[in-house]
């Protein structure tokens, strides 16, 4: 007889939008490694993106090919540091305030941070679509924002998603999501 | 050490096409690896290259001689840039052979000559390069690894195996073909 290998049934992700809020919303500790593209009138970049969470506290590491140029933000509540590579290192209280001075454009990395899960920044309004009981369009600080695939974990998290606003259309593809 | 940018010179002069696979190994400043990739590199001077990776990280850098196309398929990102913008791109010159170039920014070292192995560090003249130090190794007269450590404390390493010097390539070889779902950013500082 063949020893056909027990099948593990792939579980099946079958959380309502409220279970999945309020378990994502627990999920604060995590490792993404993925890409980045940004795309503003001016220019287009793609970097690698290195993303570390422990709860309040962050790093995010944007590197160009061959790790060339980039930049580093470190992040707690109401103290961030930028190190972008041959400028130097800048602070500040918040992530938005020192990009839009330094690069001209900024990214919400505090509404990111909830966003990159899958969930709506909390106490900010915002109109959203859902797709089998998972967010798949968002509109929130004057973003909008399409979340294109899931990966399979339990709840699923975003693999890959889309946020733009005016000029800037900002891609991000994670690759993988290891909890801490 | 001798002065190394001739010894440099004199080494990368030895062909004018060159083919390569590579691993390519990024660490983070606590040395923990952050990402591993493969890939393979067509370069034919002066300024033509193909720099392909592949998973998890696909990447297409293509030199065709006037743009340099960088695409990204899972971001479906197409960049163009003029060829002469992003030329001073260390590893550009060096696997180009433009040393006369690299010199002008990097103070160039030959630290370690063993006959059939050697060693070059190269350390930026000024502090306002990217990389804050890049390491190149040769075996057997061919380059065998480039090491680059950026200003952020990243370390890149990207060994080279089954090198081959001056094999010809069919001329689409550094032709570019702007795939039909990749949104095309022309790079407008040109």
């Amino acid at each position: 007889c063949s020893l056909t290998p027990t099948q593990i049934p792939e579980p099946v992700d079958t959380l309502s939008w409220q279970e999945r809020q309020d378990q994502l919303a627990r999920f604060t500790e995590w490792e993404i490694s993925g890409k980045i593209g940004i795309i503003t009138e001016q220019d287009s970049q793609s970097a690698s993106l290195k993303w570390f969470q422990e709860e309040q506290e962050y790093q995010i590491d944007i590197r160009g090919p061959w790790g060339h140029g980039g930049a580093s933000i470190f992040g707690k509540p109401g103290d961030v540091t930028i190190d972008i590579a041959g400028e130097g290192k800048f602070h500040g209280a918040s992530p938005e305030f020192i990009m839009q001075e330094r690069l001209g454009w900024q990214l919400p990395i505090s509404d990111i941070y909830w966003w990159i899960r899958g969930l709506p920044a909390p106490e900010k309004a915002y109109q959203h679509s859902l797709n089998n009981n998972r967010l798949k369009q968002l509109n929130q600080s004057g973003w909008d924002i399409q979340y294109l695939s899931y990966n399979n974990h339990l709840p699923a998290l975003p693999k890959k998603m889309r946020m733009s606003r005016d000029g800037l259309k900002v891609t991000l593809v994670l690759s993988s999501w290891i909890p801490r | 050490a001798s002065d190394g940018a001739e010894k440099l010179k004199e080494m990368l002069n030895g062909y004018q096409s060159f083919s390569t696979n590579f691993v390519q190994v990024t660490l983070a400043e606590n040395g923990r690896e952050a990402q591993k990739t493969e890939g393979s590199l067509k370069l034919a001077k002066p300024n033509l290259f193909r720099w392909e990776t592949q998973q998890p990280f696909p990447q297409e850098i293509v030199s065709d001689g006037q743009y340099i196309w960088i695409h990204d398929p899972d971001l479906e990102q197409v960049t163009r840039r003029s060829a002469d913008s992003s030329q001073g791109s260390a590893p550009a010159l060096i696997l180009n052979g433009q040393i006369d170039t690299l010199r002008q920014t990097y103070n160039i070292r030959l630290v370690d000559d063993s006959g059939s192995e050697q060693l070059f560090d190269l350390q930026p003249v000024s502090d306002q390069h990217n990389f804050s130090r890049i390491r190149l190794a040769f075996a057997n007269q061919i380059i065998s690894e480039i090491m680059l450590e950026d200003a952020l404390g990243q370390r890149t390493s990207v060994v080279f195996n089954d090198q081959e010097l001056n094999p010809d390539f069919d001329k689409t070889a550094f032709l570019f073909r702007v795939p039909a779902d990749a949104d095309l950013i022309i790079d407008t500082e040109e």
